[in-house]
């Protein structure tokens, strides 16, 4: 008792290392946080969070109106071409709806449900990033209230983000794709039946690789996910960077860039 | 240094990490202003543990908040304080270059570390990816210590130009 009344701090920093140690692998067993008071600590930090994040948000698009005229003035001619190509688009997809009741009524008459059926969307801001520099775990301003559960699908308007890792009243957290230890299933957009699986690489983007070893996948070609797995069918993953064949293990690898630049998220919808 | 400044200077630190820096970024990088808080006051205060302790709680809120595992930026600021604190007997606190040195090999260690333990829980980022960061995070992290330093300097001590003590 005397040597660690005489050693005080050196056994109080132990004890903590130790109890901290423990925190982490119990965390990591458990497959994430689970800390006791992590709800209410979250809720707390969301509400502290949520006018910050809004006034940056404001700041830091008034910021970029300011230096960055010319190249918004670009990005407006831009996107009117673009409503322009989507006007024609749905010319051609009107003609193509007579196509898709018909399928419809045969999926009624077959009894087929796909993935994403009967999923509701919310959509709720991002409160917070994470503080690390590479990571990309953000929290968002609803929750459970909502609907939200834990592996819920988070996308924007661009493609897949990721998934809801946590959650609770008034908050989640988000865990990007390209962080998440687990596996997309894939399918070429160009062509449904090329299919493969991707996750994280170690550059922070996506790599992974086809089912089948010939598969004609090309650079540029879109990925969406296919279903199989928590994802839904049909979100769009990102485009192919590369793709390589390797003869020793006979597989067709691609690494993709990801269509979400998750740096820059401030919105996103959660399907529930 | 009191506690309530401390306390509210951390909490601040918290909200802004989380909020307003991530626009900020250059190369998608923000300084680490819990960590710079925590080993500026571990290194400039003796007998103190207001940094430490204030290290290891906000730390642990940065863990529930926004990482995958609870414990690991915590347990990072601990090592990283009582390593701060055992150095400042061998450096010249004064010296505005000690507690830089301290902050760039501290802020370099600390992500190797996070890295390190996240890596062995499986996930995929490499250290290249994560060493290519480091000047960027070691240059914001110095600068916010600078102004934390000018500002404590004053306070921790006095006359710090007067070389000549009675």
């Amino acid at each position: 008792m005397n040597w660690i009344r005489e050693h005080k701090v050196p056994v109080i920093v132990l004890s903590v290392a130790l109890v901290l140690l423990v925190l982490i692998l119990i965390s990591f067993i458990r497959g994430g946080t689970f800390f006791p008071f992590s709800g209410a600590v979250q809720k707390a930090v969301s509400v502290a969070e949520n006018p910050v994040a809004v006034a940056s948000d404001t700041v830091s698009s008034a910021a970029k109106g300011i230096f960055r005229f010319n190249a918004i003035v670009k990005e407006n001619e831009k996107l009117k071409k673009e409503v322009s190509e989507l006007k024609n688009q749905v010319n051609s997809l009107t003609l193509k709806k007579y196509e898709q009741q018909e399928l419809e009524e045969l999926s009624n008459v077959l009894n087929y449900q796909a993935v994403a059926d009967g999923k509701k969307v919310v959509s709720g801001n991002v409160t917070s990033l994470d503080g690390s520099n590479w990571y990309n775990i953000f929290t968002i301003d609803i929750g459970t209230e909502k609907g939200i559960y834990k592996d819920a699908i988070v996308v924007d308007g661009s493609g897949l983000i990721g998934r809801v890792s946590d959650t609770g009243n008034g908050w989640s957290k988000v865990t990007a794709l390209i962080d998440d230890s687990g596996k997309v299933s894939f399918q070429v957009f160009r062509d449904p039946a090329l299919m493969g699986i991707l996750k994280g690489n170690e550059d922070g983007a996506l790599s992974g690789f086809m089912f089948d070893g010939s598969a004609a996948v090309i650079e540029g070609d879109v990925l969406v996910t296919s279903g199989i797995g928590i994802y839904p069918q049909g979100i769009e993953i990102g485009k192919v960077n590369s793709v390589v064949y390797n003869k020793d293990t006979q597989l067709k690898t691609v690494t993709v860039k990801p269509v979400v630049d998750f740096a820059g998220i401030r919105k996103v919808s959660v399907l529930i | 240094m009191k506690y309530r400044y401390a306390i509210i200077a951390f909490v601040l630190a918290f909200i802004i990490q989380g909020t307003l820096l991530n626009t900020i970024g250059i190369f998608h990088t923000t300084p680490n202003l819990i960590l710079c808080l925590a080993l500026s006051l571990a290194f400039l205060y003796e007998d103190e543990y207001g940094g430490v302790i204030l290290g290891v709680i906000f730390g642990l809120f940065t863990d529930i908040c926004y990482a995958q595992y609870v414990g690991i930026a915590s347990l990072g600021y601990l090592l990283l304080c009582i390593g701060a604190t055992l150095i400042k007997e061998i450096l010249n606190k004064e010296n505005i270059a000690s507690i830089l040195i301290v902050t760039a090999v501290g802020t370099f260690l600390y992500n190797v570390y996070y890295w390190a333990v996240m890596h062995l829980f499986g996930s995929s980022y490499g250290i290249l990816f994560v060493l290519k960061q480091q000047p960027v995070a070691i240059a914001y992290n110095l600068a916010v210590v600078f102004i934390i330093y000018r500002v404590l300097i004053k306070r921790v001590v006095k006359y710090h130009y007067d070389r000549y003590y009675k």
